[in-house]
């Protein structure tokens, strides 16, 4: 985004002796206040960048590994993907409402946020920066085939690509296609083939 | 290419919030974005890590204070000008403050006054470097 490449900072806007950029002052400020108020700690803080720094996509691609090596976990996952996820062990306490929409031969399906950046951040990690471009937001839901050419995805004339738009209550995630002859693969090697594209509908799953 | 979703939406700016950005292409191309998906993902730099961890911390899954439906409020209100300009993280920058000034969490005078201090501290560092 147009901003974007000058903010490059990277030590601590505190101790730097180089102009503070707007949303760095914003930012000292903000945090300075809070921890004055004692709304958040620094330990509180650090706690959160931590849990971020750690997210990745491992339980999404964990979750549709599991789909593709049984059809009743995939089934029960559809219609009721928490209690699910949750049954895999997974604290599903304070995600949002996730629906799984799964591709089909006939179907290609991809997730966007238009009004913000709405994902499912609790299965696939912080969402990259072109989820949160006003590019991809206002033109994946004009002309998806040519955005997902863009991806290096190019689906068949024949295929139906339906577009999820996410919401803050409601976040979507896609079930890929699962890559031919994984027969009697383990869950734990299918699930290396899951790419985080792949969850979000802009690419595919990696051959095994 | 058809004509967006909004007929002329570049001159009726007025009708839709700034964020509203599903399929209008043409609205981006005729204030100058760059329309083409960029693919390279920037590491995100310290200060929008902190930015990305107090919004967490402050909403309903971390303590609770702010609502995520104020919390969209707040990040959809910005003029046309300002959406296209602010970068990601400085939009929910302001978005948290003014949530937290209407809030009660800190007022208007405490919010001018540390940003102040924040600017000040900061020329002075400068000041104390080039001595």
């Amino acid at each position: 985004m147009a901003n974007y490449e000058t903010n490059h900072h990277t030590k601590d806007a505190d101790v730097d002796n180089e102009p503070l950029l707007e949303g760095e002052i914003w930012e000292v400020a903000l945090r300075e206040l809070l921890l004055l108020k004692r709304v958040i700690t620094n330990a509180e803080l650090n706690e959160q960048l931590n849990r971020t720094a750690s997210q990745t996509f491992a339980i999404g691609a964990s979750v549709i590994a599991h789909a593709w090596a049984d059809e009743n976990f995939k089934k029960s996952l559809l219609s009721n993907p928490k209690a699910m996820i949750a049954d895999l062990g997974y604290d599903v306490s304070s995600m949002p409402d996730l629906v799984i929409v799964s591709n089909t031969p006939d179907i290609h399906n991809v997730i966007v946020c238009t009004l913000c950046s709405c994902y499912p951040r609790y299965m696939l990690g912080p969402p990259p920066d072109w989820y949160r471009s006003a590019a991809y937001r206002a033109r994946i839901v004009r002309d998806p085939r040519e955005v997902l050419i863009e991806f290096g995805l190019e689906i068949s004339a024949e295929t139906k690509i339906r577009v999820y738009d996410s919401t803050a209550d409601l976040r979507y995630m896609v079930l890929p296609l699962c890559p031919v002859s994984v027969e009697n693969m383990a869950v734990a090697d299918l699930q290396v083939l899951v790419t985080r594209d792949s969850m979000i509908g802009v690419g595919a799953p990696k051959s095994p | 290419m058809t004509d967006d979703k909004q007929a002329k939406s570049h001159t009726h700016v007025e009708t839709r919030g700034a964020h509203d950005l599903g399929g209008f292409l043409n609205y981006l191309l005729a204030h100058g974005i760059d329309a083409r998906i960029s693919r390279e993902e920037m590491p995100t730099t310290p200060y929008e890590e902190r930015a990305d961890a107090m919004l967490l911390l402050l909403s309903n899954a971390g303590k609770g204070l702010l609502n995520i439906h104020a919390m969209r409020r707040a990040s959809e209100k910005f003029s046309h000008e300002d959406y296209l300009k602010l970068s990601y993280y400085d939009r929910w920058l302001r978005a948290i403050v003014a949530l937290c000034i209407e809030t009660g969490i800190f007022s208007t005078q405490e919010w001018e006054a540390k940003k102040r201090q924040v600017m000040r501290r900061n020329k002075f560092s400068q000041q104390r470097q080039s001595d």
